[in-house]
């Protein structure tokens, strides 16, 4: 079966051998319908000479249609033509010529047919040249716009035309092929882009060595937006033995395409502008086990890959973790962690190429300092009283850890460096760099990692800086974003300080000015001196946050003031205080540090109350006994008690 | 191969009928239910035709109500359709192609080749993918 299988089919051999070969009974059929087939093709094309056969397997016998045939496919004239074959030999001359022709001008391989075959009405072996012309005639170059359907005599061919063009649209790539110069991937990366700009716009920074990987990103480019398609694949295209004709077929359909709308057009990448900054690739600052931060904000460069690599100081490479932000500037946050002193190169490339001022060069120092003498402290470190997207701080001392050559004589420096540009300027914080001449402890030396309540480190950053002034001290601030039990980490060269990690339970935003105060002591007047001035506070539904009432008397003198949660109203808070002076008080209610509404209150404290009855002499508990007391001169008296409405013995009656 | 002589060069046959059948695949890939392999159990029930003209002349008919067991009234209408429409001589029989439960590559081929040539100029002579 495999004959009629490959006929079937169509293996490579069935090109090689004629049809004598197989000269199977049971396939006659196939023969019949392929002489039909073949006769109306030819006829399709005979038309324009105004010929026609009738029957292949004698109409071609004097040679005449066969050469109006082969004119007309392969668009030549033949010269020496016998018009009137009456003689064999004229046939026979005929149409040997035109066999010549396809081998010698067309580079058609005809195999095993004779002249003879021909005009003595072989019909298989006639089939079989039919079947070769449609073959090779097939897929002949196809026409583009603003082309002459037939090339003259001494003009540029297919061939040459195609190559104008195409050089012309890529002037900056020698072409003068269409095989071995095609074979890096670059030049149809090339093609691509001058056809539809703005899909391949790095073409020009592609690796020749990639060539499968170009040719592949061109191509499926040229076909998505291009609506071209793949007629060769990548792999043929980067392979020295490309067939050509193949290849001319594939370009061809370059000159009449036109970019799709919606097609991804990119500006070409630009390394230099990728920015690249953080302690991690400060010249110093930096030390032995204390993780080393960067940012790389690619946002102006285009989109590309980013590699980074860091070198220590004997040459090999440390790992360095990025990740990538997904925000607005298209940042990375990388950190690598050197593991031994001295001049560390941080090279940074973009798209394969190194950006602006790298490689780094990062001196690491050793560990200096003691972790177990670094303390922290602030209300951001406290187990309550943070809220959900209020910014808070802590401090953390280093000055006992480290060494007192090291503190820098901040005190001394005269200049502070702000280092911010419009691009730089991020919602949270305005990063504050100080200049000073001395060595530092560093910056890096100090690390806060904080754990959110999903237990992910990555959603919140604080920022570190050094405090003005306070040798060692560095300010710590953040913004916890969710309610819950966060974890604040600090370190100090690479290891946890004593009480970190800190538990810091955030309490959710609230809001102050859902709670109101009620009472007398907030009235603004009616208070006296001496007198129990209680209020309410109620916070209920306004979220959970700390009520501090604050209260400032006459003189700007501070009160006490004491408020304990009632046990029996949701949300309320019970606050009294005594004022001992008359004069204007400020009752300042704060909800998460926040006044809460009409808050703060004024209130006019009057003088203490008085009655015109005085009473004088002693109280009644330890008196004399007598009904009356001697009076004591100058003695101005005190106010009334009930005790002295009652006599301690009743009057003896006489 | 040599270069820069105005003849052309030998083609490998294998290379020729790879590229028409890489054009066919493409100009049909928007069809589900026809996959073309080859030039020959591929066109057997006269979907593929179809789908290549319809392809180019999509309001010729409509695609979505042809029975792949119709075989004579899809090869009809896939012939009808490109002669009429995109001037393609109907080199093929409807009937030699009912009759043959696997069509000769060579024919069906010969046939194809001359929609490439018809339609190779054609505006939809394109890939479809989703979306348009």
């Amino acid at each position: 079966m495999a004959d009629s299988e490959s006929h079937l089919y169509g293996e490579d051999e069935d090109e090689e051998m004629p049809m004598t070969e197989r000269d199977l009974a049971d396939d006659a059929q196939w023969k019949v319908i392929q002489k039909n087939t073949f006769t109306r093709w030819a006829n399709e094309h005979l038309k324009t000479a105004n010929k026609n056969i009738n029957n292949l397997d004698s109409d071609l016998s004097d040679g005449l249609r066969l050469i109006a045939l082969v004119e007309v496919l392969s668009g030549k004239k033949f010269k020496h033509v016998n018009k009137r074959p009456n003689f064999r030999t004229q046939k026979l001359e005929n149409v040997t010529m035109v066999l010549e022709f396809l081998e010698r001008d067309e580079g058609i391989r005809i195999v095993n047919i004779d002249s003879s075959d021909i005009v003595d009405c072989k019909l298989k072996l006639i089939l079989g040249l039919i079947w070769t012309l449609i073959l090779h005639y097939s897929i002949s170059m196809p026409m583009w716009e603003g082309e002459e359907p037939t090339p003259s005599e001494g003009g540029p061919t297919p061939k040459q035309r195609l190559l104008n063009w195409v050089q012309s649209k890529v002037p900056d790539q020698p072409i003068k092929n269409f095989t071995t110069d095609w074979n890096d991937g670059r030049a149809i990366g090339a093609l691509v882009d001058a056809v539809g700009p703005g899909l391949c716009p790095d073409w020009e920074d592609w690796n020749p060595k990639n060539a499968k990987k170009n040719a592949k990103e061109a191509m499926d480019n040229a076909e998505k937006w291009l609506d071209i398609p793949q007629l060769i694949k990548p792999e043929e295209i980067t392979n020295p033995k490309v067939d050509e004709l193949s290849m001319m077929t594939y370009l061809s359909q370059f000159p009449k395409a036109k970019l799709k709308p919606g097609a991804p057009v990119r500006p070409r990448l630009n390394p230099n502008r990728v920015r690249a900054y953080g302690p991690g690739l400060e010249p110093k600052g930096n030390q032995v086990g204390a993780p080393a931060r960067f940012t790389v904000e690619t946002f102006s460069a285009g989109k590309g890959s980013l590699e980074v690599t860091v070198l220590n100081p004997k040459g090999k490479k440390e790992t360095c973790e990025c990740v990538f932000n997904n925000d607005r500037n298209l940042t990375y946050s990388c950190v690598y962690v050197p593991s031994m002193e001295g001049e560390y190169k941080v090279i940074i490339k973009f798209g394969d190429r190194e950006i602006n001022k790298s490689p780094f060069s990062v001196k690491v120092e050793g560990a200096a300092g003691d972790p177990t003498k670094v303390t922290a402290s602030g209300p951001g470190l406290e187990k309550t009283g943070v809220i959900a997207t209020k910014r808070t701080y802590f401090e953390v001392f280093t000055k006992n850890a480290v060494p007192a050559e090291l503190l820098s004589d901040i005190g001394n420096f005269s200049s502070v460096v702000l280092q911010f540009t419009l691009l730089h300027i991020t919602i949270d914080a305005v990063k504050i760099v100080v200049a000073s001449g001395k060595k530092e402890a560093g910056k890096g030396s100090i690390d806060v990692v904080i754990l959110d309540p999903h237990g992910r480190k990555d959603t919140i950053r604080p920022s570190i800086s050094p405090v003005p002034g306070k040798e060692g001290t560095y300010l710590v601030e953040y913004i916890a974003m969710e309610q819950g039990l966060h974890s604040i980490n600090i370190m100090f060269a690479g290891q946890q300080i004593p009480k970190s990690p800190y538990g810091v339970n955030v309490s959710p935003a609230s809001n102050a000015k859902m709670c109101y105060a009620t009472g007398r002591g907030i009235q603004p007047k009616g208070v006296r001196v001496n007198e129990n001035a209680d209020f309410k506070v109620h916070t209920k539904g306004a979220g959970s946050a700390e009520v501090k009432v604050h209260i400032i008397g006459p003189g700007g003198v501070e009160i006490k003031c004491t408020c304990t949660k009632s046990k029996t109203e949701e949300g309320v808070y019970e606050c009294v205080y005594i004022p001992l002076k008359q004069g204007q008080y400020i009752i300042n209610i704060t909800f998460g540090e926040q006044h809460i509404a009409k808050s703060p209150f004024k209130v006019e404290v009057g003088p203490a109350k008085t009655s015109k009855i005085r009473a004088y002499g002693p109280r009644s508990g330890g008196g004399c006994g007598q009904p009356t007391c001697p009076l004591h001169r100058g003695d101005p008296g005190r106010d009334l008690e009930l005790s002295d409405f009652l006599l301690r013995d009743p009057p003896r009656l006489r | 191969p040599a270069e820069g002589s105005g003849r052309a060069l030998v083609r490998s046959p294998s290379a020729i009928k790879q590229m028409l059948l890489d054009w066919t695949k493409a100009m049909t890939k928007e069809y589900e239910n026809v996959e073309i392999t080859n030039f020959s159990s591929s066109w057997n029930n006269g979907m593929a035709f179809c789908a290549l003209i319809h392809h180019f002349y999509p309001e010729s008919f409509d695609f979505s109500s042809l029975d792949p067991k119709k075989r004579r009234y899809n090869f009809t209408l896939a012939f009808d359709t490109a002669e009429k429409y995109a001037d393609i001589a109907p080199l093929l029989d409807v009937e030699d192609m009912v009759k043959m439960q696997k069509p000769d590559w060579k024919c069906v081929f010969t046939y194809v080749q001359s929609f490439y040539r018809k339609l190779n100029s054609h505006e939809r002579n394109k890939t479809i993918t989703g979306g348009e």
